[in-house]
């Protein structure tokens, strides 16, 4: 038989338990501290990056209507977070350049990253990375919560409310990129030079390079230091360089034209999103109470005789289902903030959708153009290699042809 | 006899009709010739005045401090300039003035592509080339292609750097400078230009008659002035370029209003006027535009 303080207790336990269980998770370290280079690192230790513009989850029906986030959001997102993590790595002294860009991207190492959820207040993060080899160095998922408070510090470039999620990932880039010895490195670098030589320049290059089964690279022989081929390539693969700067400008602007209205959005959303949760629990803690002392008070009327005459399970019974009513009443008032995440992110959408399409645009712009003269350097490349040489060169249209 | 005298005279009229006939023939020549020279000296006269507006420019940009509006501003009519004068320099090549176009900060002749006028076409009879030659022209064909590249990406950069910041709030922190302070500083500027110019003016004996004449009245006028003063700043009437009336200043955009700056600035009274023509050009292009 069970005691009538230990029934209470126990479904006070349950209830307190069902009520409560609203905390979040992370895998992120709190005041995470940047891992910085004690010394300038000679160029040939340097490795390029680039990160690629992020992709993002489909958003659920609850996460539109419930939480007012949309894909408009999202697009800004996927460009705005790599350009805070570019600044994040640059800072560290470890990387060459880190640049973000809209496709692949040729460099030392890539990082690709999707965003599984972000609202302001909570973001999780999957990021990818991989080296020029094609060797994997890690695919991980970061998540962190912040307080509206954490909006307070913001910096543009230095510090975000999610910083701590972006030292993270860049000190966990550091971390791999330290465990390669130089001759991996200087590995690394002359792949990422080489699978550029022979994108450009398939007749003189694509034999210097085999690829495996599993998609990795590896030297199978080197051209000579002052290869004249070579030396063009390095002056094509320079413009690339800068082309790439410059679609980086694009995204900086971009990133410095959103930074005011995303930091507003998500702490204003955050507060509305909190205040909304803090009713629901509310509400959800009275309708659980209620139900626990409807349930306290059958029971004890029911099973315990000791009783007698006591008013005790009636008082249970009754204060249970206003605690039950009351907690309905509660959720109504989730209506007023979800009326209000809808506006904010509303006219927040309307904000970032132009600088989205801006930044699009131009790059699109800048990539097109820049294709039809990779085009024309490929062929005179070509044509130059056919001529130096005295070997026959393949043609475009067959070698595409021929391609796996 | 008298058959063959009425014979011999009909014979030397024909021949002096002929002559007669005949004789405009070089002139029309000369004149023709004349006028390709007059049209190569003209493009070779604009090349020089953009080239001096572009050492001006360059030189000035050297004290202006990073990412400043106004070096922003001179890059912009930095990359302006390397077009005009890129596309007067073509302009020459397919003239065939090619010693000419050797004296002249043009680039490169074979990045204009095709054969210039009066060059002879590749024969069978020319020698053959090595490979070392086609090697080199096709290098040259290839730098070309990259410069070409280069110069896009520096019109990109200007064009990145004089982006106006989108802000919801004006007055914002961080942000460059606000249109209408632009065109508070432009008007400024102007002002101070055009005030300078007056007192010269002024201090020169009165030059205003020569003003409303056109371009060519303006330069006569201008001449004297710079061999009586030395090197000064843009004789004509206030409120006049190139012999025809200054729209506002606020009506220019950057490009107009440098080249303005430059005109006004310019002490050569030949480049003066080229730039002038510049202005103008470039004030049509953007009205038609």
């Amino acid at each position: 038989m069970t005691s009538p303080r230990l029934s209470i207790g126990l479904i006070l336990g349950i209830a307190l338990l069902l009520g409560g269980c609203a905390s979040g998770m992370g895998n992120v370290p709190d005041r995470a501290r940047p891992m910085m280079a004690a010394a300038e690192l000679a160029d040939s230790e340097l490795l390029d990056v680039t990160i690629s513009v992020f992709d993002s989850a489909e958003l659920s029906e609850k996460e539109k209507t419930r939480l007012g986030l949309s894909e408009e959001i999202r697009r800004a997102e996927e460009r705005f977070m790599p350009v805070h993590l570019k600044y994040t790595m640059q800072r560290s002294g470890y990387w060459g350049a880190v640049r973000v860009v809209p496709g692949e991207g040729n460099a030392d190492v890539r990082v690709e990253g999707t965003i599984r959820y972000s609202d302001g207040e909570h973001l999780a993060l999957r990021i990818r990375a991989t080296d020029a080899r094609g060797v994997p160095w890690f695919e991980k998922t970061y998540s962190e919560n912040v307080r509206p408070a954490d909006y307070a510090g913001i910096v543009p470039e230095k510090k975000d409310a999610f910083q701590d999620t972006y030292t993270t990932i860049a000190n966990d880039l550091v971390v791999y990129r330290n465990h390669l010895t130089a001759e991996e490195l200087q590995n690394i670098r002359r792949i990422a030079e080489l699978r550029f030589a022979a994108e450009m320049a398939p007749d003189a290059f694509s034999g210097d390079l085999a690829q495996d089964a599993a998609g990795r690279y590896r030297v199978r022989r080197l051209p000579a230091a002052d290869d004249p081929m070579l030396r063009r390539i390095r002056a094509v693969r320079g413009r690339d360089a800068m082309l790439v700067d410059t679609i980086n400008d694009y995204y900086d602007a971009y990133y410095r034209d959103l930074w005011q209205p995303y930091a507003d959005w998500r702490v204003e959303h955050g507060k509305e999103v909190a205040a909304m949760r803090e009713v629901e629990k509310e509400a959800l803690t009275r309708k659980l109470l209620g139900i626990a002392a409807i349930a306290g008070g059958v029971l004890l009327s029911t099973r315990d005789n000791s009783l007698g005459n006591s008013s005790l399970p009636d008082v249970m019974i009754m204060g249970g289902a206003a605690a039950v009513y009351s907690g309905f009443q509660r959720s109504k008032d989730t209506i007023i903030h979800r009326d209000a995440i809808a506006e904010l992110s509303t006219s927040f959408s309307a904000e970032a959708e132009p600088l989205v399409v801006e930044v699009e645009g131009e790059t699109v712009r800048l990539t097109g153009s820049a294709e039809e003269q990779y085009a024309q350097w490929r062929s005179l490349l070509r044509t130059i290699y056919g001529s130096e040489t005295g070997l026959p060169v393949t043609n475009e249209a067959d070698r595409k042809k021929n391609a796996p | 006899m008298k058959r063959n005298a009425v014979i011999l005279s009909r014979a030397r009229l024909l021949f002096c009709g002929f002559a007669l006939l005949l004789l405009p023939v070089p002139w029309f020549l000369a004149v023709g010739q004349a006028a390709a020279e007059d049209r190569v000296a003209s493009i070779m006269s604009s090349i020089l005045a953009l080239d001096s507006a572009r050492k001006t420019v360059v030189e000035e940009l050297a004290s202006l401090p990073a990412a400043s509006p106004e070096r922003i501003d001179s890059l912009d009519f930095i990359a302006y300039l390397n077009t005009r004068i890129g596309s007067y320099c073509k302009q020459l090549y397919q003239a065939g003035a090619l010693v000419e176009l050797e004296r002249l900060p043009c680039p490169a002749a074979a990045r204009y592509g095709g054969r210039p006028a009066g060059a002879d076409p590749p024969s069978a009879s020319a020698p053959a080339l090595t490979r070392a030659e086609r090697t080199a022209r096709l290098d040259e064909k290839l730098l070309d292609a990259l410069g070409e590249f280069d110069e896009m990406l520096t019109k990109e950069e200007a064009k990145i750097a004089s982006r106006t910041p989108k802000r919801r709030e004006s007055g914002g922190a961080g942000g460059r400078r606000p249109a209408a302070d632009s065109t508070g500083q432009q008007a400024a500027g102007e002002r101070q230009a055009t005030a300078s110019v007056s007192e010269r003016q002024e201090g020169a004996g009165g030059t205003d008659s020569t003003s409303a004449g056109g371009g060519r009245t303006a330069t006569a006028t201008e001449d004297a002035s710079a061999e009586s003063q030395g090197p000064v700043v843009s004789p004509g009437k206030p409120g006049f370029g190139g012999g025809r009336k200054l729209p506002p200043p606020e009506d220019d955009d950057i490009v107009a209003r440098q080249l303005r700056e430059a005109a006004q600035k310019e002490p050569d009274p030949e480049l003066q006027r080229k730039l002038w023509e510049e202005y103008w050009k470039y004030k049509g292009g953007v009205k038609s535009d």
